[in-house]
């Protein structure tokens, strides 16, 4: 027996030391590989910049990053990040206006279809090579490119038909047609990429970050953490460069360190614990625990607003009094309170207040007696069922459930069908608008990418019904569409958000859409910090920081 | 044996091939198309259909089948979707992680495991024995992400001494290491107590107490080795399980091991990494059930000659 024993022992110990050499074999060649621009030059201490050395900070994200390639990245925590080490022709100031960065100004042609930028001079990306007129058609051409498949240039190709070369410092981009929020396509992608490494081809682009911004990343682990650190010799450290964008001369850290942490009770313990300096996707009940024990909250109103999309080709739902008495009776406030704790904003109109042509309708007050008696007319009076779809996530089925509670004060009985993400997105738009299968109602968020109407109202137009758009209510009004389509040709601002305030009026009217609320982002950050916020569009704001150690 | 050894790794081969199969089948026939959930909802028909074409998933499911598998041959696991980097490097760097932490888990859990099992099993009916039982049914009825969150709050919130993630050097692998051990530990004391407690009442450990023997030497060299088959067949198997589903304790802990990772690429449709991640898990469970069912082969010769 004794033999047998030893026998067994050894068998199992050489297996977990076959398996164990080459587990550890492939993880070292691979976090080798996961490191990048090993090779980069050496950052010298040189110019303005006063940031002191030792601000080494470390922020928790939710997620983990897939991309970095700014024509490929899809998620927010990706493009917070691709912001650290690229940047675009324009950005959005903090009253989201447009800001120049890489262009120093533009030129919009009469017709509204040809953009000349004047570039700004002086930049390079941080493998040395020089931003000019050249290295932005390189740009362009390789996202014109259909061949690339990428994730997300569309709103870019959709609109841009080619880049052309004026002089060294100046492009003119031709559109295929007037498109006036052109430069808030252009402000909200994520930036420009050194032509070096456009020339590499598709595989470097998964694996190099190659950029202009005021960070360079130094090191990437799949899984585990992108350290970004700070180019002292940033153009927008040097006034003769940025002019009156310049940054102050302590404006930043001097790295910063990214990692995916999924669990928010994981989070906060790394924050109070000091791990962490900054952590994200904090829930407005865990607010209390952060304050008493040294954390300081900070938040930001964004543009992810909560819809409630009646389908209109539903036999119910076609019913404007159906829809109007749906929107009286939902107490948006009150979801507020129950499911978020009240963090999030009470929206009073269809699109959130940073969205450029918004106008308040006011909140619709919560109106039961008036609810019951549309429904009756509508001949509804003694009750009806309508199905409702959404995602399964936690606080998505509590605001359905919410929701559903509401709806049975007025004698509408609410079946609620939760479905996984990748479900859900396969669903929508696989039906037709009317299939009895279909949902009723669909309760989702949206968040705006461009921080423009043509965006957010646009999407409730004919032309934008899903699977092609993204107009999940099978709305359909030809003056609102007309709306729509002269407002994305017309450059004059005023002109502009007239149209689009009259079609906000037409969907108050009309209530294809039930806005519920707008989200807020919020945030904690540490005792090495302090002033930390966010910018308008909802991204860290590393600059008006202090590092106080 | 030899006979006994080939009919086996035919039978591996052929479960090895239906695994396969049920994974690449699996990921493919549940609803939710990868090129829509990586570009987002918002992206138009066009721009979904030339990422479907760019990744091959317009092609018929056989033939995409067999491509896999002609890859997996020459050691090529394909490309992920998410971040179009092999798949076999985004699995390497998360193999180490797992199977450290799976190691260290096991090791403690087995030693401590064994001790309470042993301790319980010499005081049936004691006070020891209700004690070391009663920690062992804990072990194993306290959910492992609580249990995470416990030890994070005690020994990286109120003591500092311990980091509450990720993977800075040894220190960041005790709380994990220790929480993915605590159900084998538990089930480890059992097995040792039951498997004590018969072959304490064995002819051989009586006659060794006749001898006059040491209660040590009785209980330490011939109950205790003897009642080590049953655990170490239970350890085997339990390993399997330590390297394929840590997920609630990667995700508590923030560890970037292949449980996550699996989650992760299961939500966005990365067909190559969850059929690379099954068909690993898997090979897993048929290597160390083939070992375990060869070691019985060998110890006992009944089995040899009634297969």
């Amino acid at each position: 027996m004794k033999k047998y024993l030893a026998f067994l022992l050894a068998i199992t110990m050489l297996a977990s030391l076959l398996t164990g050499c080459g587990g550890d074999t492939n993880s070292g060649s691979g976090s080798d590989s996961g490191s990048q621009n090993e090779d980069s030059p050496p950052v010298e201490m040189t110019g303005n910049c006063t940031v002191p050395a030792n601000s080494d900070i470390v922020v928790i994200n939710y997620s983990d990053i897939s991309t970095f390639f700014p024509a490929d990245v899809t998620q927010a925590s990706e493009y917070s990040l691709g912001h650290l080490a690229y940047e675009s022709l324009c950005t959005f100031d903090d009253d989201m206006n447009i800001q120049y960065v890489l262009a120093s100004g533009c030129e919009v042609s009469e017709d509204g279809k040809d953009y000349t930028f004047t570039l700004r001079k002086g930049i390079k990306f941080s493998d040395g090579e020089d931003w000019n007129a050249e290295a932005c058609k390189a740009n362009f051409d390789m996202i014109l490119d259909e061949s690339n498949a990428f994730l997300n240039v569309w709103m870019i190709t959709d609109v841009v038909e080619s880049c052309e070369v004026v002089d060294d410092y100046t492009v003119m981009l031709h559109l295929f047609d007037a498109y006036a929020p052109m430069l808030n396509v252009l402000a909200s992608f994520t930036g420009f990429v050194s032509p070096a490494l456009i020339a590499k081809g598709p595989e470097a682009w998964k694996n190099e970050v190659v950029g202009t911004g005021q960070y360079v990343q130094t090191e990437y682990r799949s899984g585990e953490s992108a350290v970004y650190t700070l180019n002292r010799n940033y153009w927008g450290y040097d006034p003769e460069i940025a002019g009156d964008a310049v940054l102050a001369p302590d404006a930043g850290f001097n790295s910063i360190t990214v990692k995916p942490v999924s669990e928010e009770a994981t989070r906060i313990a790394m924050l109070i614990s000091g791990e962490a300096d900054i952590i994200g996707s904090v829930s407005a009940t865990n607010i209390p625990t952060l304050e008493a024990n040294g954390g300081t909250i900070t938040k930001c109103v964004g543009a992810l607003i909560a819809y409630l999309y009646f389908n209109c080709q539903k036999p119910a739902t076609s019913d404007v009094r159906v829809r109007q008495a749906i929107s009286l009776a939902i107490d948006t406030a009150a979801l507020n309170d129950v499911v978020y704790g009240g963090a999030n904003q009470v929206c009073d109109s269809v699109l959130s207040p940073s969205i450029s042509g918004y106008k308040s309708s006011g909140i619709i007050e919560t109106n039961l007696e008036k609810a019951r008696e549309l429904l009756a007319e509508a001949g509804y009076g003694d009750g009806l069922t309508l199905v409702a779809w959404e995602e399964n996530d936690t606080s998505d089925i509590q605001r359905g459930e919410f929701i559903q509670q509401q709806l049975e004060q007025i004698g509408i009985t609410l079946q609620i069908q939760p479905m996984e993400g990748g479900v859900l997105a396969t669903e929508i738009g696989g039906h037709e608008p009317s299939d009895p299968n279909y949902y009723d109602l669909y309760i989702r968020g949206y968040g705006s990418d461009t921080y423009d109407s043509d965006e957010m109202l646009g999407r409730f137009s004919t032309p934008a019904w899903a699977p092609v758009g993204s107009n999940y209510t099978y709305y359909s009004n030809a003056e609102y569409d007309a709306l729509i389509a002269e407002a994305a040709k017309t450059i004059d601002p005023d002109v502009r958000n007239e149209l689009y305030s009259q079609a906000q009026d037409i969907l108050r009217e009309d209530m294809p859409v039930l806005p519920l609320l707008v989200n807020s982002y919020i945030s904690a950050y540490g005792k090495r910090i302090e002033n930390f916020n966010y910018h308008t569009n909802s991204f860290y704001n590393y600059n008006d920081a202090t590092f106080v150690g | 044996m030899i006979a006994y050894l080939c009919k086996r790794l035919v039978s591996v081969v052929c479960t090895m091939l239906v695994v396969s199969i049920v994974a690449f089948s699996f990921i493919h026939l549940i609803p939710g198309e990868p090129a829509r959930l990586l570009a987002g909802e918002k992206a138009p028909q066009e721009t979904i259909e030339r990422i479907t074409e760019k990744f091959g998933l317009n092609q018929p499911l056989p033939v995409q089948y067999i491509k896999w598998m002609s890859g997996i041959l020459k050691g090529d696991f394909g490309t992920s979707f998410r971040t179009g980097r092999p798949v076999s490097e985004e699995i390497a760097l998360r193999y180490g992680n797992t199977f450290r932490m799976a190691v260290i888990a096991l090791i403690w859990s087995v030693i401590v495991g064994l001790l309470i099992g042993v301790w319980s099993g010499t005081h049936a009916g004691k006070w020891q024995d209700y004690t070391g039982i009663t920690v062992a049914v804990a072990g194993q009825a306290v959910p492992e992400f609580w249990i995470g969150l416990m030890l994070i709050y005690i020994f990286s919130i109120r003591l500092k001494w311990l980091p509450a993630s990720g993977m800075a050097g040894w220190k960041a692998l005790i709380l994990p290491a220790f929480t993915l051990g605590g159900w084998l530990a538990a089930t480890v004391a059992r097995y040792t107590r039951s498997s004590m407690l018969e072959t304490l009442r064995e002819d051989y450990t009586r006659t060794a107490r006749a001898k006059g023997l040491s209660e040590r030497v009785v209980v330490w060299k011939h109950a205790f080795r003897n009642s080590m088959i049953s655990v170490v067949t239970i350890v085997g198997v339990s390993f399997g399980d330590l390297l394929g589903g840590a997920v609630l304790i990667e995700t508590v802990f923030a560890y970037p091991g292949l449980g996550s990772y699996l989650v992760d690429s299961i939500g966005l449709r990365d067909y190559a990494a969850v059929q690379a991640l099954i068909l690993i898990i898997s090979a897993h469970y048929v290597i160390i059930n083939l070992l375990v069912d060869l070691l019985y082969a060998a110890i006992n010769p009944e089995i040899r000659l009634t297969q």
